[in-house]
């Protein structure tokens, strides 16, 4: 890697879980009359090569705990360890850069730039690393072609299917290799057949990257049983951890 | 009402920018109607109530009983006449007075008994009893008006001093009481605003008394009142009655009637008489003069109103753009197409109609500004206590127009929106519309239809390819319109094949064109006035460069970005914001055109401003040849030169004998049929040069009075353009050899009479005159000479070549310099014996104004102060009357005007820079609050906090450079086209000004993006992420 800034080195990559969450407490608006509290004293952790699935009722705190995991919004109290490096603790930019080498994200709805390509979509996380433009095209053409998108390359997301549109998203969450794909709702807008092809894309990630943990936020139980793990979350607290396999 | 309101900050720029439209539409309607408004009101009322004016330039008084035969007439055409008075009148007359001195003074001698000429009335606005007043015994009484009051510090029961023509040209000592102070803005002592300011009136008996024997009924005024329409005439004095644009007030044929019988009366005892109703050339010139003055004023405004509908267009674009998932979600809840769009359509017309209201209270106090710096700038009465004088229809005008706009701007998206796909809507997919057949055969229709356009309104034309045609300006409009339509017309056309291609060429035909006739058409241009050339090339201009633009965004902006990878930090965030500028391609177009628009005007007026300060001032030093002081006096005296000699710092004195004497373009013989009165006769200061003054020592040499020629005629000399100083100087001396030489030419004159339409031969005596901007160079101009049997007309042939600093006290460069062998046919100067003009050089540097200015009041000292028995005027036993005037400083108060002009329209372009900020700062906003989610992927992928800002920033930056770019670029080619051709002088670049531009707008550009792009990127981007639009 060519990265210009000083970048977290992950600590202990061996024996420690890859994510250790302890007693986290979200709030929303803290202090003020309109203050929700979302999270409530949650815990878990997850070991590499595991993909997991956080269910339960809308409104629960999902999104949030995902975004709060992956550093995108602040949490109230508790942490949250990832690789060894306690994020509560990391800088704003140091948490930037954790996130371009380390996570990668994959949202329900409108993943995808709109205004570029689906190859300059998944060429973007590269060229912030620092790759040469070649160098990023080639790797990001590689990977659409492993997702079976070879042929809409150059399509703009406004045209290809929503199935088409998250795999070019998928694609760009795992072009930087990272060693946690944390999606919500990956497969919330997809019918089942194309939830499926995602799912299996999945697993084979996975499969090809032991060292790597794939966490995905879904209202599906078939989505959530093709998983190794589902967390249920209820009323801010886990509810229940069910280990599949 | 609740969406305005949630929709807070977006409605409010929308506000601010109906508004600013407004204010603009406002303010400029006013300062037009201002320009229009100060000059007719000084015309018209200059004359009070005097309808036609009879006066004859070839002699100085002529008989009173002339009057007589008027008043008895029968004739239809003076049957209104309503009173006829007569009058002696002279302009620039010198007082003295304890010590100070005027030299702007005309002095009125009038009959007391004529009411029907209006009244006098003093500064508390009372009405002075004239008969009264100015019919007392012993020491002859005047009145003044209050701006000689103050020049001369005199107060009622002052005298001063001053002389007068004893009817011979001999001057006569005269010294008379102030008897009262009149106000100069109010009725009859309302003056012509050419003339001098500062007045006094005298019965004209008193004045008479003075002259010799034979002369004591002689005027040299006649003045004619009609009655008014409501005292049973059809006459109207009403400035309101007056037409600008049509010329004409009620009675104004009347008087064309009336000018024309007492013509005819007076044909045999005063042929050379000038009959006249300045009220009549008044309305026709009104217009004229002031055309091009508001027409670059109008044009100016035009640009300005256009860049604030794009920036209207743009908003509600916007607004309707961000809106339409919203309006999809209504129609998918079963709202029908035209319920949305009155529900848009309120809305948005409540938002400008607030907008329009605010811009009126914005407009008034700056039309009311443009008012007064415009009456300043022309010198207009009442500069400082002048009001906006806004027309109730400028005011509904702006206020119906702001909100007019407002609604087309409104309605025309709001129906778009109304109208689009739901279910694209709700992907958020853009339509990408198909061409279909029938947009095809459009577009070739369209395209044949601009080129047999063109092809028509070239036939217009005529034959376009030889370089006579183009010598005549008023023939490239027409050329370049129909070029332009046909060129885009194949363009459109070749569109079918290949889009861009296509447009490419139709963008390339319009500037091409411009820029040809720019650097090629212009140069060659022998006539015509060229009308709305201007404007067509600023059009041409600055819509050639924007569709380049346009049609090539992707392609600029592609290699922007190849650019940007070359520095690796910038990779991601360059693909990212260069796609996003070509997504928003029509906004980034509008306000690129907006910008290109504000800086063409911009860059052109600052250039022009800089360019004009700089050539005088430096062309007047080299012009001046060492000259310092202007000196002219009321007498003449072989005496004066001495006495200035004598002075200290003085080195050299120059003298001439100078007169006022009328010359004319055309020839004034009564059968020349083209002869017109009021457009061919102009009074001029003629200028006796004599060769034993200007060259003392035989050899012009150091010594000898140097002309500068700038430019030569051909047919003369031979047209030198591009030589040196030296040379110049030697080509001067040569002209001034040639011009001693007692060069004279036989002219031809054939010219059809205007009685039996036979063509007359006739040879005039032809003379060479000296002169600079007074004529074209090498034409013909005409002057009432003495020949062996009485008066006849003398030709001269005009060589551009001089000094202009001899001219009357009211501007430079207007004299006319003669040979004595010519003068001395001259009747006026039998009357001007000695010399009463004198070039002064002194010891002191031209731009030394302090020394010279003491040195020049030492002069006017020496000669006048009849309080010191050694001065002149003591020992001749008259007021000598020298005014003093500094070159370097008369030159600087004509450049001030000049560029005062200039600046006046800077500031006002300036205010295209506030449209263009407001622009910007919309575009930023928006920008940024609509691609909030994208700007929380962004930070999800792992863009830094700066990464996000800076890509805001390369957004806005490049939007305004593009602007900056081609508005330089275009403003500068126009700086330099007007510089050459219309200015004829080097262009001279204001680069702090250019700087500053550019300083500006990358600062206004650096903070739009800045402050919501920092926002945006603190919001966390959770959150951001949540952001629908
Ligand atoms: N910015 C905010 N301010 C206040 N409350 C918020 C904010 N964002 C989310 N919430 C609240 O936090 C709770 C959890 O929201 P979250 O989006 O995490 O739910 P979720 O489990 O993802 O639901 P869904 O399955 O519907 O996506 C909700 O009650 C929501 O109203
Ligand atoms: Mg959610």
């Amino acid at each position: 890697m060519t990265g210009t800034i000083t970048r977290l080195k992950l600590k202990n990559t061996e024996n420690m879980p890859l994510i250790r969450v302890n007693s986290l407490d979200k709030k929303y608006n803290e202090g003020k009359n309109n203050e929700v509290h979302v999270l409530k004293s949650i815990e878990f952790d997850i070991p590499r090569g595991q993909m997991i699935a956080i269910m339960g009722p809308s409104g629960c705190g999902k999104t949030t705990l995902l975004n709060v995991v992956g550093g995108l919004d602040k949490y109230s109290s508790g942490s949250i360890n990832i690789g060894g490096n306690n994020i509560g603790e990391i800088s704003e930019r140091e948490m930037t850069n954790f996130r371009l080498d380390n996570i990668g994200f994959i949202f329900q709805l409108f993943n995808l730039f709109d205004s570029q390509t689906a190859l300059e979509n998944v060429t973007l996380p590269l060229l912030l690393q620092g790759y040469s433009p070649d160098d990023a095209i080639e790797k990001a053409k590689m990977m659409l072609q492993e997702v079976g998108l070879g042929d809409r390359m150059n399509h703009l997301p406004g045209e290809l299917s929503g199935g088409q549109q998250q795999r070019v998203a998928i694609s760009r969450a795992l072009i930087t290799e990272p060693l946690l794909i944390l999606g919500d709702e990956p497969t919330g807008d997809l019918d089942s057949e194309t939830s499926a092809d995602i799912m299996k894309l999945f697993q084979r990630t996975i499969r090809e990257n032991p060292q790597m943990s794939i966490v995905i936020v879904t209202h599906s139980q078939t989505i959530a049983e093709q998983c190794d793990r589902i967390l249920r979350i209820e009323h801010g607290k886990v509810a229940s951890d069910e280990v599949l396999k | 009402m609740k969406s305005i309101l949630r929709r807070k900050q977006k409605n409010l720029l929308t506000v601010f920018s109906v508004t600013l439209a407004v204010a603009l539409l406002v303010g400029v309607g006013a300062a037009s109607n201002g320009i229009y408004g100060a000059f007719s009101d000084s015309w018209w009322g200059l004359n009070a109530d005097t309808d036609i004016t009879i006066e004859d330039p070839s002699s100085t008084y002529f008989p009173s009983n002339i009057t007589d035969i008027i008043s008895n007439s029968a004739d239809p055409n003076l049957s209104t006449l309503n009173g006829i008075t007569q009058s002696i009148e002279t302009y620039s007359n010198v007082l003295y007075s304890a010590g100070k001195i005027d030299a702007k003074v005309s002095m009125y001698a009038i009959e007391t008994d004529d009411p029907q000429f209006g009244q006098y009335y003093d500064m508390k606005g009372k009405v002075i009893d004239i008969n009264s007043t100015l019919n007392s015994q012993g020491m002859p009484q005047v009145i003044i008006n209050n701006e000689l009051a103050i020049s001369l510090d005199l107060k009622i029961g002052d005298t001063f001093q001053t002389t007068i023509d004893n009817g011979q040209g001999e001057p006569v000592p005269m010294t008379v009481k102030v008897a009262d102070i009149f106000d100069a803005k109010l009725g009859r002592g309302r003056e012509f605003v050419f003339r001098p300011a500062s007045r006094y009136v005298i019965n004209i008996a008193q004045v008479q008394q003075k002259m010799i024997d034979g002369m004591k009924d002689h005027i040299n005024v006649i003045r004619l009142s009609f009655k008014q329409i409501s005292e049973g005439g059809v006459l109207s004095r009403n400035i309101n009655d007056l037409d600008i644009n049509k010329q004409t007030f009620p009675g104004k044929e009347m008087l064309e009637n009336a000018v024309d019988t007492l013509k005819e009366m007076l044909s045999e005892r005063l042929p050379t008489a000038i009959v006249r109703s300045e009220r009549n050339v008044a309305a026709e010139n009104i217009e004229e003069n002031l055309r091009g003055l508001v027409g670059v004023l109008n044009l100016f405004v035009f640009m300005l109103n256009l860049t604030a509908l794009l920036l209207i267009i743009n908003v509600q674009a916007m607004n309707f753009d961000d809106r339409s998932y919203q309006t999809a979600v209504l129609r998918a809840m079963g709202s029908s197409r035209g319920q949305i769009f009155r529900i848009f359509l309120i809305e948005s017309s409540i938002v400008r109609v607030i907008g329009s209201v605010f811009g009126l209270l914005v407009g008034l106090p700056y039309a009311d500004w443009m008012q007064r710096t415009i009456n300043a700038l022309f010198e207009m009465p009442g500069a400082d206590e002048a009001k906006a004088t806004l027309s109730q229809s400028v005011i509904t005008g702006a206020f119906t127009l702001g909100v007019l706009l407002s609604v087309i701007t409104a309605a025309i998206p709001a129906w778009a929106a109304s109208g689009n796909s739901i279910t694209e809507e709700l992907r958020g997919i853009k339509s990408t519309k198909t061409k279909n057949v029938s947009s095809r055969w459009k577009i070739i229709f369209f395209g044949v239809l601009l080129i047999i356009v063109g092809i028509l309104n070239a036939s217009n034309v005529g034959e376009f390819w030889k370089v006579e045609v183009w010598k005549n300006i008023d023939n490239h409009t027409p050329i370049i319109t129909s070029f332009g339509l046909s060129l885009s017309g194949i363009g459109l056309l070749v569109t079918q094949f290949n889009k861009r291609f296509g447009l490419n060429i139709s963008a390339i035909a319009i500037l091409g064109l411009a820029y040809f006739d720019m650097f090629w058409g212009l140069t060659i241009v022998e006539e015509g006035d060229g009308n709305n050339l201007f404007t067509i090339l600023l059009l041409y201009m600055i819509i050639g460069s924007a569709m380049l633009v346009i049609v090539n965004f992707e392609a600029i902006m592609g290699t922007i970005n190849k650019i940007f990878f070359i520095f690796t930090p910038l990779r991601a965030v360059s693909q990212v914001t260069t796609k996003q500028l070509i997504k928003k391609k029509s906004r980034a177009t509008l306000l690129f055109t907006i910008f290109t628009i504000i800086l063409i005007i911009n860059v052109f007026v600052s250039t022009i401003s800089v360019t004009m300060t700089e050539s005088l001032v430096n062309q007047y030093e080299w012009r001046s040849q060492g000259n310092d002081i202007l000196i002219n006096t009321q007498v003449p005296s072989d005496n004066i030169t001495a006495e200035i000699m004598n002075i200290e710092g003085v080195t050299q004195v120059y003298s001439f004998r100078s007169a006022m004497i009328p010359i004319y373009y055309e020839n004034p013989n009564t059968d020349n049929a083209d002869f017109d009165i009021n457009s061919d006769l102009r009074f001029r200061q003629v200028i006796e040069l004599r060769e034993d003054i200007l060259n003392p020592d035989g050899d012009w040499g150091e010594n000898s009075y140097v002309i500068t020629v700038e430019r030569v005629d051909e047919k003369l000399y031979e047209k030198k353009t591009g030589i040196s100083e030296l040379e110049l100087m030697d080509l001067s001396k040569t002209i001034m050899k040639d011009f001693f030489a007692e060069r004279k030419f036989e002219l031809e004159s054939n010219y059809t009479s205007a009685e039996t339409g036979d063509i007359k031969i006739e040879k005039f005596d032809e003379y060479m005159v000296l002169g600079d901007i007074f004529a074209t160079s090498g034409s013909d101009i005409y002057m009432q000479a003495k020949g062996e049997n009485g008066s006849e007309v003398v030709a001269a042939k005009q060589v551009t070549a001089s000094n202009d600093f001899l001219g009357p006290v009211d501007g430079f460069g207007y004299s006319l310099m003669v040979t004595p062998e010519l003068a001395n046919r001259l009747e006026v100067f039998d009357y001007i014996k000695s010399p009463n003009l004198f070039l002064v050089k002194t010891v002191n540097g031209f731009f030394d104004d302090t020394e010279n200015q003491r040195i020049a009041l030492s002069i006017q000292q020496k000669l006048n102060n009849l309080d010191d028995p050694n001065s002149l005027s003591s020992k001749l036993g008259v007021l000598v009357g020298a005014t003093s005037r500094l070159i370097h400083t008369e030159m600087s108060a004509l450049w001030k005007q000049q560029a005062g002009f200039w600046d006046f329209l800077a500031t006002f372009a300036s205010i295209g820079l506030l449209i263009g900020a407001a622009g910007m700062a919309i575009i930023a906003m928006r920008s940024v609050s609509e691609r909030l989610r994208e700007i929380g992927m962004m930070r999800a992928i792992g863009f830094s906090r700066n990464k996000v800002v800076s890509s805001v920033i390369i957004e806005m930056v490049f939007l305004g450079l593009f602007g900056l770019i081609t508005g330089v670029i275009n403003g500068i080619l126009m700086s330099y086209m007007f510089a050459r051709n219309i200015f004829e002088t080097r262009m001279v670049l204001p680069y702090d000004i250019l700087g500053a531009y550019s300083a500006i707008i990358i600062g206004v550009a650096l903070i739009s993006a800045i402050i919501p792009g920092v926002r945006a990127s603190r919001i966390a981007p959770s959150q951001a992420l949540r952001y629908t639009g």
